[in-house]
């Protein structure tokens, strides 16, 4: 195995912040969202006041999720100074039934982001928190206030305080970036003239496994996203594809076709001990684990058109999973092993769907025509996946018909990948 | 690439090439013209939505390169692509059928393994960007370089 530190490293990109815009597209919505305003942050002053606007962000990232519905600026009451008593009829009266107050100080060469969560229908204080961050992470600082936000009012854990990676390419020009779970914030940890596909996290978060064309061959990478460095896993003769980590991090799940077509084989992280698990004359591809480790879902062909089959990750005889419309593909599962999404070819082309795996129920996400790449939340409420024809990443949340439009980057953006949990839980 | 029906479809198709050939007596594989062209300019191959199966007019196209390859002895490298349709990984595996349906017609047509390298690169290398049937048309293909 080759050692490689990168030329480019992580500490030396530049954000692209700057050229990001969030579009905000609300196809249905929830009646029922909880309404909410985040206050401006006040600045307390002494050293370098933070470029980042937590209101925004964090009111941003509520929106996402469908369940909240934030109040902009404009149609907020001027906010009591942070510690002061709240008027919480002012609020109430706006039918604005939360309210998040905080302040921004700087501690030491970090920041100290201070906030308290207001029950302005019932006229009390719900929680307040503060969490601490250095000056580059100061936007994740927002995300994760609006973690404890969403956790409070929702009681489930909220994955806004994660990171996607994804792929833009412009013409022939790829590179692998990784953001914050918004889109902004995105750093190239590789750039190269060959396609560049399938990033996968290592489950702390650490490492991206992905599958690089350089020097005209596929092979699969293992990068730490944090230093760049990275070593070359696989580069067996044909198709060296789709990695998977499995969830205790030990093994990874790929598509080889060394032994004469594609198959799905299992190996050690480190490399070596390949195993076969997969045995069929068709494409047999894009597996993914199951949350105990114990089974893969994965794309074949072997029934006429590509399905969704599970086998246990020991191998074995695969059952098939998906039985309407003829191509099903791309699947991975829900953290609650329940569901799986999917992309499913419909009337309305490619759209990514979440498959009920005990009801059998197929609930379609996208509005197509060319979406794919869907990768889901860690706490399982939204799923990002690309549109094809736009070459833009969407979120869709997953219990409501709210679908929103991530920062662009200049270029074509595919093949999202959502990232672990990275924050412990208090 | 090892199923049977593939593998006599190809031996089918390098016998009716060799038919074309013998029945024009003296006139090269590489004097055939295909859509205005001769056939050893075309090293593209095109294929129908979700298919690999080699179309009877680009069987000459690939006779001829055979024969020139066999003269000569270079090496080929056989490139599968596909459209965008469809996810990516899966057509990752398309790609290498169309290349293997290439590489196979030419072994079918003499050629030694050792001569030819495949690769696919599924849907990343279109040469049409265009979100419609004439750019999916020109990027479902086989190229050959050599």
């Amino acid at each position: 195995m080759k050692i490689r530190t990168l030329l480019i490293a992580w500490l030396l990109m530049l954000p692209l912040a700057a050229q990001a815009e969030l579009t905000i597209k609300i196809t249905g919505g929830n009646v029922d969202a909880i309404t909410i305003a985040i206050a401006p942050f006040e600045w307390e002053g002494g050293g370098t006041p933070p470029t980042a606007e937590f209101d925004r962000i964090i009111s941003d990232d509520l929106q996402r999720s469908g369940e909240f519905k934030p109040s902009s600026r404009s149609d907020q009451p001027p906010a009591a100074p942070f510690g002061q008593p709240v008027n919480h009829a002012t609020w109430r009266d706006r039918g604005i039934n939360n309210l998040v107050t905080g302040k921004v100080t700087s501690v030491a060469g970090r920041y100290r982001v201070e906030f308290v969560l207001h029950d302005t229908a019932g006229g009390k204080q719900i929680t307040k928190d503060t969490v601490y961050a250095a000056t580059k992470d100061q936007r994740f600082a927002a995300h994760h206030v609006a973690d404890l936000v969403y956790e409070a009012l929702t009681g489930e854990r909220g994955a806004f305080a994660t990171r996607i990676a994804f792929v833009v390419a412009n013409r022939r020009a790829n590179s692998l970036q990784v953001s914050d779970s918004d889109g902004h914030g995105a750093k190239t940890i590789l750039a190269t003239n060959d396609p560049i596909m399938s990033p996968s996290w290592s489950p702390n978060g650490k490492k991206l496994a992905y599958v690089s064309f350089e020097g005209g061959q596929p092979a699969i990478y293992v990068q730490n996203v944090e230093s760049g460095s990275r070593r070359k896993l696989t580069s067996f003769k044909g198709i060296n594809g789709a990695p998977a980590w499995s969830p205790d991090g030990s093994r990874l799940a790929m598509t080889l076709s060394k032994d004469g077509d594609p198959e799905i084989y299992v190996m050690s992280a480190g490399g070596g001990g390949v195993q076969r698990i997969t045995r069929s004359p068709g494409i047999d591809t894009e597996p993914s684990w199951s949350p105990d480790g114990n089974s893969l879902v994965f794309t074949s062909d072997r029934g006429g058109s590509p399905q969704i089959y599970r086998v246990s990750a020991a191998g074995g005889a695969p059952t098939r999973l998906t039985f309407e419309g003829k191509y099903n593909s791309n699947a991975s599962f829900a953290p609650d092993g329940k569901s799986i999404t999917l992309v499913t070819r419909t009337s309305g082309g490619y759209q990514v769907a979440l498959l009920d795996l005990e009801t059998r129920g197929m609930q379609i996400l996208s509005d197509g025509p060319l979406d794919e790449s869907s990768s889901i939340a860690p706490n399982g409420k939204m799923v990002i996946y690309a549109s094809g024809l736009r070459g833009t990443l969407h979120v869709a949340a997953t219990d409501y018909d709210v679908e929103t439009r991530l920062a662009a980057q200049s270029g074509d953006v595919r093949n999202p990948a959502w990232s672990p949990f990275l924050i412990k839980r208090r | 690439m090892k199923r049977r029906e593939l593998l006599g479809f190809m031996g089918a198709g390098a016998l009716l090439g060799l038919a074309g050939c013998s029945s024009t007596g003296g006139v090269g594989e590489d004097d055939f013209m295909i859509d205005g062209r001769r056939a050893l300019d075309i090293k593209t191959i095109h294929f129908d939505f979700d298919e690999y199966i080699i179309k009877p007019k680009y069987r000459r196209v690939l006779s001829a390169h055979a024969k020139k390859l066999n003269e000569t002895g270079a090496s080929i490298r056989i490139e599968g692509h596909c459209d965008e349709r469809g996810t990516r990984e899966y057509n990752i595996g398309l790609g290498e059928r169309r290349a293997n349906a290439v590489r196979n017609y030419l072994i079918a047509e003499g050629l030694s393994s050792s001569q030819i390298s495949t690769i696919s690169y599924g849907e990343e290398r279109p040469v049409d960007y265009a979100h419609n049937e004439s750019a999916w048309a020109k990027n479902r293909r086989a190229e050959l370089l050599y």
